[in-house]
């Protein structure tokens, strides 16, 4: 029998942006179990509800990750204006869908600059990383932030997106579209890519439904479920909605399925501003919450499903607020991709899987 | 359109609630505990959904539903039995739950033992800081006066509606109605007084402890030196 040993694994390591520490036991060059730790940076944003009413908690559940920022706003606002009652106006609806799509495109390509960057193909990391850029100028020229849009609020938006703006957005994405395509081509078909992607940290279908896992993760494995499929808010008004599968549970089909949803978000977004409606951004509203209501939502964040709740208590604060993000739920199908994995592959598969560390460390 | 469907169960009626939705092919969701801060319990919420069902049922109305069970009613000494044998994914939801809230869950697949999270603070989730409680305090006098006020609204419009009425039959349906009001008026008082006292003790609660402190003790000299006068 071979010697095992334990090999920690960050919290610091270059493929890690934020902390998580695994513990890797290995066997000869082979991972035989993996058991993750995260924790070290827990900011208890759900007991801030204590703190904070339900409109200034709206920044700080924005505020719980950078880069899913928008959903996090928007499975917010909804949750507590599923609680109060509110109907806000199709055009909120439009807006924020808009938005959070945006979103998507910008946390998509974020990923695969960093894909590109892990197995070294600084050029491609750049590429992506401009492309990425033209949407941070639209949130930008848009909302006044970069990151942080901060429109969002309970029973409506602070203010409204022209539709001259909207137009422009369309406009921008068109013009993406043939330099995305060429980097896509270089994902999908390159030898060097491809050699690193293809048939690594592979989850059948059966273990992907077995761990709950979520977001591109799962449906890189086969498991045809996308939140959006539900057609809560503008997603009803979509002509056509399929969530997009690939079969092969490998990094490669991790990144197959994220590079079609980025073209999917575009598409999306200029049927979204062909048919917005005028009627109002809505606004904010008294918040008197009755005691025990309950509200609840869940969206497909571009990690995955990510599951919001709120519950009143009869004053201004609220006095329960969860997220469940899709990284902790991701983390048991992580454990499992990287049981009988070689050793250099364990980057490769963790940044397959987009962990969010500050989503999960909310 | 979303539904939220909640159930409660017995702490015995988890497993074979969940075993129940594992054969249907329910997807889990998630797991969170919450804080009773009236009794101090605590309450488990697991949350599913049946995707397949909820399809069919956006097919046929346009809404699908997220099922939830809940165990009502948790003190921190009571063992919950784990759901990991099901949905291996509840194992980082089943340690935040004992971390942050001290709760006992048992035969857990992944279990950290209390190490999942760094916190400089044990079970935090479980506190129930002094502001929390003054403020529910405070919500639950302010509902309280709100509802008086209602009764003695109630009250007047009752006599005002005998007063209206015939003769002397009238006037004998006026005096309960009256009485109805002397005793609203004075729940009203009592529920202003109480209050008040809430306002203070929320006040009270967010000042510095020593300064609260003296405060506290000349209040209670004031309320001696009011007494002494009323019995003089």
């Amino acid at each position: 029998m071979a010697h095992r040993s334990v090999i920690p694994f960050g919290p610091q390591h270059p493929v890690l942006p934020e902390p998580l520490h695994l513990d890797l036991v290995i066997e000869d060059d082979r991972v035989i179990e993996a058991i993750p730790q995260i924790g070290f940076v827990h900011r208890g944003l759900e007991k801030l509800t204590e703190k904070r009413d339900m409109h200034q908690f709206g920044y700080i559940a924005e505020r719980i990750c950078g880069i899913c920022a928008v959903g996090h706003s928007c499975g917010y606002a909804s949750a507590c204006e599923r609680m109060l009652g509110i109907e806000v106006p199709g055009r909120v609806q439009y807006i924020r869908t808009i938005l959070h799509e945006l979103s998507r495109i910008h946390s998509h390509l974020l990923w695969l600059g960093l894909l590109a960057d892990a197995f070294g193909f600084e050029a491609l990391f750049y590429r992506s990383w401009t492309l990425r850029e033209q949407i941070l100028k639209i949130f930008e020229s848009t909302c006044g932030g970069r990151v942080i849009l901060s429109i969002n609020e309970i029973g409506g938006l602070k203010h409204d997106i022209e539709d001259s703006e909207l137009a422009g957005i369309v406009q921008t994405l068109d013009a993406m579209r043939p330099d995305y395509e060429a980097v896509v081509h270089t994902f999908l078909d390159d030898n060097s890519c491809g050699e690193r992607l293809h048939s690594v940290g592979v989850i059948s279908k059966k273990d992907a439904l077995d761990l709950s896992m979520v977001g591109p993760f799962g449906r890189a494995s086969g498991v045809d479920y996308d939140v959006r499929m539900f057609g809560d808010g503008a997603y009803a008004d979509l002509a056509a909605f399929e969530p997009i599968v690939a079969t092969d549970g490998d990094c490669y089909a991790r990144c197959q399925v994220r590079c079609a949803e980025v073209t999917q978000a575009m598409d999306i977004i200029k049927e979204l501003v062909g048919k917005i409606p005028h009627d109002g951004i809505g606004g904010r509203t008294k918040l008197t919450p009755a005691d025990g209501a309950r509200g609840e939502v869940v969206i497909e964040q571009p990690r995955g499903e990510a599951y919001y709740y709120v519950r009143g208590n009869g004053t201004k604060n609220l006095d329960r607020f969860r997220v469940r993000t899709p990284t902790s739920q991701n983390l048991a199908g992580l454990t499992h991709a990287l049981q009988g994995v070689l050793l250099a592959n364990v980057p490769m598969i963790i940044l397959t899987i987009d962990p969010c560390i500050s989503c999960t460390e909310r | 359109m979303q539904k939220a469907i909640y159930t409660t169960v017995g702490i015995d009626e988890l497993l074979p609630h969940v075993q129940a939705l594992k054969g249907v092919g329910a997807r889990f969701v998630q797991m969170h505990a919450e804080r009773n801060v009236d009794d101090g319990t605590y309450r488990l919420v697991y949350t599913f959904i049946n995707v397949r069902a909820a399809q069919e049922h956006i097919a046929q109305d346009g809404s699908y539903a997220i099922e939830n069970l809940v165990i009502e009613g948790i003190n921190q000494y009571q063992e919950i039995p784990s759901i990991s044998s099901y949905y291996p994914a509840v194992f980082p939801f089943e340690n935040e739950a004992h971390d942050l809230f001290g709760l006992a869950i048992t035969d857990m697949q992944v279990d950290f033992k209390g190490f999942f999270y760094q916190v400089s603070t044990g079970e935090p989730m479980s506190v129930i800081t002094p502001e929390v409680k003054a403020a529910r305090e405070k919500a639950m006098k302010v509902r309280a006066a709100a509802e008086a006020k209602a009764r003695k609204a109630a009250a007047e419009k009752a006599a005002a509606a005998a007063a209206a009425g015939e003769g002397a039959a009238g006037a004998a349906v006026a005096q309960p109605a009256a009485a109805a009001g002397s005793d609203a008026q004075h729940d009203d008082a009592a529920a202003k007084a109480a209050l008040k006292a809430a306002e203070m003790e929320a006040k009270l609660a967010a000042m510095d402890p020593e300064k609260a402190a003296k405060v506290r003790a000349a209040l209670a000299a004031k309320a001696a030196r009011d007494k002494q006068k009323k019995e003089a």
